[in-house]
């Protein structure tokens, strides 16, 4: 599958969601959708699986438009944090109506995965924990084997074994099944190593689109005297200073080799805090 | 399309047999215990219009489905679970088809059970016990023709059809364009029907053509009835075509 999107704009009355965005995804791998609340994820995400409509632009996959397209949404499954579906209605219907629409329905794992979250299938959706409604959804999202499956903060109220459990099964089934998986959380420490690729979006604008090597690469910290941490970091970048008496520690996008030149031991930066400089500093 | 039709007909199966079943459980419960009130009771007439409970669900239905607020299997849920548009509106109407078809045959059968025990005449049940009566009819049993099974099992879909479709109609404008239009379009169509109403030869004419409709219920009444409900449902889909999802 191929996703391109050409100019991409949202406008909710006077405000943009998204602006303007510009990017092709084209490979089976696992994307991270990342930024702050209000960034523009879900509006991305609710364009892309056709549940709403641009303002302006293209989002095309596979040369065609997603909304009211059934060619195109039968390979696309979007789970969300909540109301993904009827809270009056029993989960073993839930998943029997999936398996109809979803045409790779993988059973066996639901079956199993029912096992692993310990779901009372006979019992409605209303009568579900929070976490227990996300883990509904998350085995939803991994059994239709969607070429394009979409996680908008899927795993609310789960617990930490939940969630590992989604992570490791989602790495499985990857490995199994190749596809466009792009999971938009904000837990990002705990999945920034599944990433392949990262997208970072700021007020609705797309600031980042790069590999996760590329991306884990991109900066570093350092820490020294704070003349001489003060002397390096003259003309560069600083994404963040921080001093405790005369130790100095600056966060830099770049300069990691200028950094090892001037005796400087630079660490590397997690996604997570990146993400945090990157959509709080202007002009990054 | 197939597979759309097949998803959505059997969720909104899976949803809403046990609102049906409920429904014609209470409703049963109902026409047992009047008759039970006027068997040990004097003085007690009792007549129910076995349909009409029948239509008024009918118009509730569609607004249980296309709802953004309902917790039951909706529009919505279906299109978040990659049914296109088209599918889902198919989908509504056959299930509406479906469960109308099958109300009426229920409503029939009904009487039928009641008919072996009571005496049955002209699609009316009916039971005498010194002052107290007993009666079981349905809406075209108030018109003064003969009417045979056919007939009243038409008459009984073509109405729940139509009141089905028009439903469908209020509940997407309100549900797509909000409480404001709806009200505007509702307030319109008041006015409109009171200034027709207003003018004598207009309400002539009504009076004539539900007259018309009335004493020839037969399959020509029902195929314009039918053949409009599908234009009205197939002109509903310029309203939801373009339905977000939130």
């Amino acid at each position: 599958m191929k996703i391109e999107v050409k100019g991409l704009t949202k406008r909710y009355g006077k405000h943009k969601a998204i602006k303007n965005l510009n990017f092709i995804m084209d490979q089976p791998k696992i994307y991270g959708l990342l930024g702050r609340n209000g960034a523009g994820k879900t509006t991305f995400m609710d364009i892309l699986a056709g549940f709403n409509v641009q303002s302006d632009g293209q989002l095309l996959i596979n040369e065609e438009t997603p909304f009211n397209n059934r060619h195109i949404t039968k390979n696309i499954c979007l789970i969300k944090e909540n109301d993904n579906f009827p809270e009056e209605m029993k989960v073993k219907h839930i998943f029997k109506m999936c398996r109809i629409l979803y045409e790779n329905w993988d059973q066996g794992l639901v079956d199993e995965l029912v096992q692993v979250y310990r779901l009372p299938i006979h019992k409605k959706l209303k009568t579900y924990s929070k976490g227990m409604a996300s883990a509904v959804g998350i085995i939803v999202g991994l059994a239709s084997n969607a070429p394009i499956t979409l996680f908008d903060e899927p795993y609310i109220g789960l617990d930490a074994a939940g969630r590992k459990t989604f992570y490791d099964v989602l790495l499985a089934q990857y490995e199994e099944n190749e596809r466009m998986i792009v999971l938009s959380t904000h837990l990002i420490d705990e999945v920034s190593l599944l990433f392949e690729e990262v997208l970072i979006l700021r007020e609705g604008e797309l600031i980042v689109h790069e590999t996760a090597d590329e991306l884990r690469t991109r900066a570093c910290r350092i820490t020294g005297d704070v003349d001489q941490v003060n002397a390096f970091i003259e003309g560069k970048q600083v994404l963040e200073e921080k001093q405790i008496g005369h130790l100095k520690t600056v966060t830099l996008l770049g300069a990691r080799s200028e950094a090892e030149a001037a005796g400087f031991e630079p660490e590397g930066v997690a996604i997570q805090d990146l993400m945090i400089y990157l959509t709080e500093k202007e002009g990054a | 399309m197939m597979t759309e039709l097949k998803g959505t007909f059997c969720g909104l199966f899976l949803q809403y047999r046990f609102t049906y079943l409920v429904f014609w459980l209470i409703l049963v419960f109902f026409i047992s215990a009047t008759f039970i009130i006027v068997f040990f009771i004097d003085g007690i007439y009792s007549v129910i219009t076995l349909s009409a409970p029948l239509y008024i669900l009918s118009i509730i239905m569609p607004w249980l489905l296309i709802s953004q607020k309902n917790k039951y299997l909706t529009v919505y849920h279906l299109v978040k679970s990659s049914v296109s548009r088209l599918g889902v509106y198919i989908g509504i109407g056959l299930f509406f088809l479906f469960t109308s078809i099958i109300n009426v045959l229920i409503v029939q059968a009904i009487k039928g059970v009641f008919g072996l025990i009571f005496t049955y005449e002209n699609g009316t049940v009916s039971y005498v016990k010194g002052d107290s009566s007993y009666i079981l009819t349905d809406i075209i049993s108030y018109s003064s023709i003969q009417t045979s099974i056919w007939q009243e099992l038409i008459v009984d879909f073509t109405i729940v059809m139509f009141l089905t479709v028009v439903s469908v109609v209020f509940a997407t404008i309100f549900n797509r364009f909000g409480k404001v239009v709806g009200y505007s379009i509702v307030g319109s169509i008041v006015i409109l029907f009171i200034i027709v109403m207003s003018t004598g030869t207009a309400n002539e004419t009504i009076v004539k053509t539900v007259s018309f409709i009335v004493d020839r219920a037969g399959f020509y009444y029902a195929y314009i009835v039918i053949l409009l409900s599908i234009f009205i449902f197939c002109f509903n889909y310029i309203f939801l075509r373009k339905l977000v999802v939130k």
